[in-house]
């Protein structure tokens, strides 16, 4: 099967001392600290095959976040790119554009074109959305007064009614209580039956192995190991 | 399977831009979002206040009352321009358009940094929809106009109606244009916005709006180098929208028919027509730059 992701020797850096005024960029050309480069990423390289899940494993700071940053294109690489559907949800900042002053419903239509769905396409999904979510009661009431544990599970409930091929999730059992993590779980498995493809971002190697069809390791910016989830588990876990 | 297979995006790094055309289509596949963005600041600017989106009218009416009692009547300027106030109107309705436009513009990704920050859309969406507000705003103060028309019992020839072509067609992509530079500059540097606004407060008064184009032009031929003064102020684009929008607007020019602006050796219209070509080329590149900068600043926000 052809690949929905490929992701072709991509690297990232970052300026360690970026903040910069106009009047230093006019004055203070050869700043010492300016170039200073931090290597986020360096040079990795992998695919996802058609319809299965992607297990990225690593510790704080090995470059997790930022890789999934590139893959949803919120950062550009670079060097190297990055091939994905256009049809991609990010489970990264839930709620992300939400507009306080507006209702729940009225921030599902926007949100959802945010994440690029027309309004005629919410409109088919938009019960279940609010089903979804359990705030059916408060669905007219402005965002700004919900809790931030609503304001997750809406953002939730509509990223992943976008019908997605490629869903992206960075440590999804942080949304809502016990129940509401079951439900998102459950609906994560539904997706995976139903053929979409998941890039899973988590530090949790049991979840790569309930989850997971492979895994990728990264280890400060670097790819360590990829392929197998058991043999890319042993390889986290063998580092200090 | 039941999923089916879409268009695929290629992410490379900024600077390496995957080519306008390419933008141009990711941008016209967004408006949805577009539309969306456009509510969220409609609903979102007037939301709880008693007159909502007529609040776009106070501004203009006031201006207008200022400038028709003041430059007009006390400084007697409406004894030497007919119907001075929708002389006026007519600068004020396009200079609003694009001082609004790019003012906007000029913030509109450091305001929705949270957004850039957090999801992938074409970034173009955010002074384009800076654009759409201003226009909507716009259209709403027509509206002045016409009621302006209806209390001086005239109105412009139809004819020279035709100059609104010109003037829409340097309008919109001076103004997104320098937006879009703007946006992304104003991330790296938050000097960017306050240097916009002065720059604006400037070209108003570069702008013939609020006298005729005649009186700046007597005042340059007095000086050494005339004649070049004169060919420098007659280049800014915003003067001209404002030239072409009185021209088909104001009754007194536009019922005499032609170009009444004809001065030097060429006449009006060729000079509009050039500054629009001048100014889609300078669309295009401002997208480059645009499209360059944009992938990098984010992490600036």
């Amino acid at each position: 099967m052809s690949p929905v992701v490929k992701v072709e020797n991509v690297s990232r850096d970052f300026r360690k001392y970026y903040q910069q005024t106009f009047k230093e960029f006019l004055t203070d050309r050869r700043a010492k600290n300016f170039n200073k480069v931090f290597k986020a990423l360096q040079n990795i390289s992998f695919e996802v095959k058609e319809g299965s899940t992607l297990g990225l494993l690593g510790r704080n700071g090995s470059g997790k976040s930022t890789l999934l940053k590139i893959i949803s294109g919120v950062l550009t690489p670079s060097e190297g790119q990055v091939t994905r559907p256009v049809a991609t949800a990010a489970l990264l900042e839930l709620g992300a554009g939400f507009q306080p002053d507006m209702t729940g419903r009225e921030n599902i239509y926007l949100n959802s074109s945010i994440l690029g769905r027309s309004k005629k396409d919410t409109e088919l999904v938009i019960d279940d959305i609010i089903d979804f979510s359990g705030i059916s009661e408060f669905i007219d009431t402005p965002v700004k007064f919900y809790s931030s544990g609503m304001y997750a599970r809406l953002g939730f409930a509509i990223a992943i009614h976008t019908d997605p091929e490629l869903l992206l999730v960075d440590e999804i059992l942080a949304v809502g209580d016990a129940p509401f993590q079951k439900k998102c779980l459950d609906r994560i498995k539904q997706m995976q039956t139903e053929g979409r493809s998941i890039i899973l971002v988590t530090h949790d190697t049991s979840t790569v192995e309930n989850f997971c069809d492979t895994a990728v390791v990264l280890d400060h910016g670097k790819l360590l190991a990829q392929g197998e989830t058991k043999s890319v588990i042993a390889a986290y876990q063998a580092i200090p | 399977m039941s999923i089916k297979r879409g268009p695929k995006v290629i992410l490379v790094p900024a600077g390496r831009s995957t080519g306008v055309i390419k933008d141009f289509k990711d941008l016209i596949n967004s408006k949805e979002l577009l539309q969306a963005l456009l509510n969220r600041e409609l609903a979102g600017k007037y939301k709880g206040s008693f007159l909502g989106l007529g609040w776009t009218l106070v501004r203009p009416l006031v201006m207008l009352f200022i400038y028709a009692v003041v430059i007009g009547e006390f400084l007697g300027a409406a004894r030497s321009i007919e119907q001075f106030a929708i002389f006026v109107l007519v600068g004020l309705l396009f200079w609003n358009l694009i001082s609004d436009s790019i003012n906007m513009g000029a913030v509109s990704m450091t305001t929705n940094g949270n957004l850039l920050k957090k999801v992938w859309f074409p970034r173009e969406v955010l002074p384009l929809t800076s654009f759409a507000v201003a226009t909507v705003h716009f259209l709403v103060q027509v509206l002045v106009l016409i009621f302006a028309y209806l209390i001086f019992g005239s109105w412009p020839n139809i004819e020279n109606l035709l100059f609104l072509i010109p003037a829409v067609l340097i309008v919109f992509p001076v103004a997104f244009g320098l937006s879009l530079i703007f946006s992304v500059l104003n991330v790296r540097f938050r000097d960017t916005q306050y240097i916009v606004e002065v720059g604006l407060v400037l070209s108003f008064w570069l702008s013939p709006v609020v006298y005729p184009w005649t009186a700046a032009h007597q005042f340059f031929a007095t000086l050494p180098l005339g004649n070049v003064i004169q060919q420098i102020y007659m280049a800014n684009p915003f003067g001209l929208v404002v030239m072409a929008a009185q021209q088909a607007l104001w009754p007194p020019i536009s019922s005499q028919g032609g170009d009444a602006y004809q001065f030097f050796d060429s006449p009006f219209s060729v000079r509009l027509w050039i500054s629009v070509l001048a100014s889609w080329i300078f669309l295009y590149i401002a997208q480059r730059i645009f499209a360059r900068m944009a992938g990098t600043v984010v992490v600036d926000l």
